[in-house]
């Protein structure tokens, strides 16, 4: 065998082992709506609790279940709506490119991508339970942050730097609470535009031709 | 005539099974027919021979009562393989 047909045989297989340890199929447009969403959530839960969510804190959880029925209503729209574009245009994406995917490993990333998330949301749910608002978009930052990190080495490597936005953000609303509006609309609205539009220029866009 | 490259990778089809066994703990033969687009008479005859060199383990178990064959590199197919991929590497850019 000749050198030129090595280095044939090679690239042959850097491609087998890319579609196997990456899961490069994540929809862009869907994460520019995740942040679309995000804002409009965040839009429509000031309008009900007031400017500075003064209206949010008068309550625990344990106190009046139904002060929060809003705000549990919103999240699960925004987090509903974003998981089920999320789904949608990346299984779209993945029939466009025609080639096989590794169940195994769109399994190990989505668990990589949960279990932080997961506990954030627990800490959540106590923290509201409690009444101790002040950190509550400090841990959804964090977390989420973290879940993106662990779940980035199993998709594009820039979602590990926006991971550490997210955990960076989220360090600077536990520092100051006053902010925490401002800055988990930055992360979860303004960072998924930009991430997603990123997403879309440079991987996406050749696969709609 | 050159050193280090291994007879048993030779044909294209072994370099991707062995690539596959090196970077999933496990993988089944539907999988791997599906992702290396082959039939299945190519890869059971190529695993079969890779089996016999102790390149590869076959794990047979029984999954909703359907057959389910799956393989995994074993340490002497892991350290085979990286010997033949340098030994490729050295070949390609001595052809420089």
């Amino acid at each position: 065998m000749t050198a030129a047909k090595h280095l044939e045989n090679l690239n042959a297989l850097k491609l087998i082992l890319d579609r196997n340890t990456r899961f490069l199929s994540l929809s862009g447009v869907s994460c520019i709506l995740a942040g679309v969403f995000a804002t409009l959530g965040m839009i429509t839960a000031t309008y009900i609790y007031g400017a500075e969510w003064e209206l949010f804190t008068s309550y625990t959880l344990q106190e009046s279940m139904e002060a929060f029925i809003p705000f549990f209503v919103i999240a699960s729209g925004v987090i509903g709506l974003t998981i089920g574009c999320c789904y949608y245009m990346t299984k779209s994406n993945i029939r466009k490119k025609k080639e096989p995917i590794n169940k195994e490993l769109l399994k190990n990333t989505v668990i990589n991508i949960l279990i932080p998330i997961l506990v954030g949301g627990v800490l959540c749910l106590i923290a509201l339970w409690e009444g101790k608002f002040n950190h509550l978009a400090a841990y959804m930052l964090i977390f989420y942050g973290l879940g993106l990190f662990s779940g980035g080495k199993f998709i594009y490597n820039d979602i590990k730097i926006v991971g550490l936005v997210f955990v960076a953000l989220g360090v600077v609303s536990y520092l100051h609470p006053q902010w925490s509006i401002y800055l988990w609309t930055i992360g979860f609205g303004l960072v998924h535009i930009i991430y997603g539009a990123r997403i879309y220029t440079k991987y996406e866009r050749n696969l709609q031709a | 005539m050159i050193e280090g490259l291994n007879k048993a990778f030779e044909s294209r089809l072994r370099l991707g099974i062995m690539g596959l066994l090196m970077v999933n703990d496990y993988i089944s033969f539907a999988d791997m027919k599906e992702n290396l687009g082959a039939t299945d008479g190519n890869i059971a005859s190529h695993t079969t021979a890779l089996e016999k060199m102790k390149y590869l383990a076959v794990k047979k178990e029984f999954v909703n009562k359907k057959p389910l064959t799956s393989y995994s590199i074993t340490r002497l197919g892991r350290q085979a393989f990286q010997n033949h991929l340098m030994a490729l590497e050295t070949i390609i850019k001595s052809a420089k």
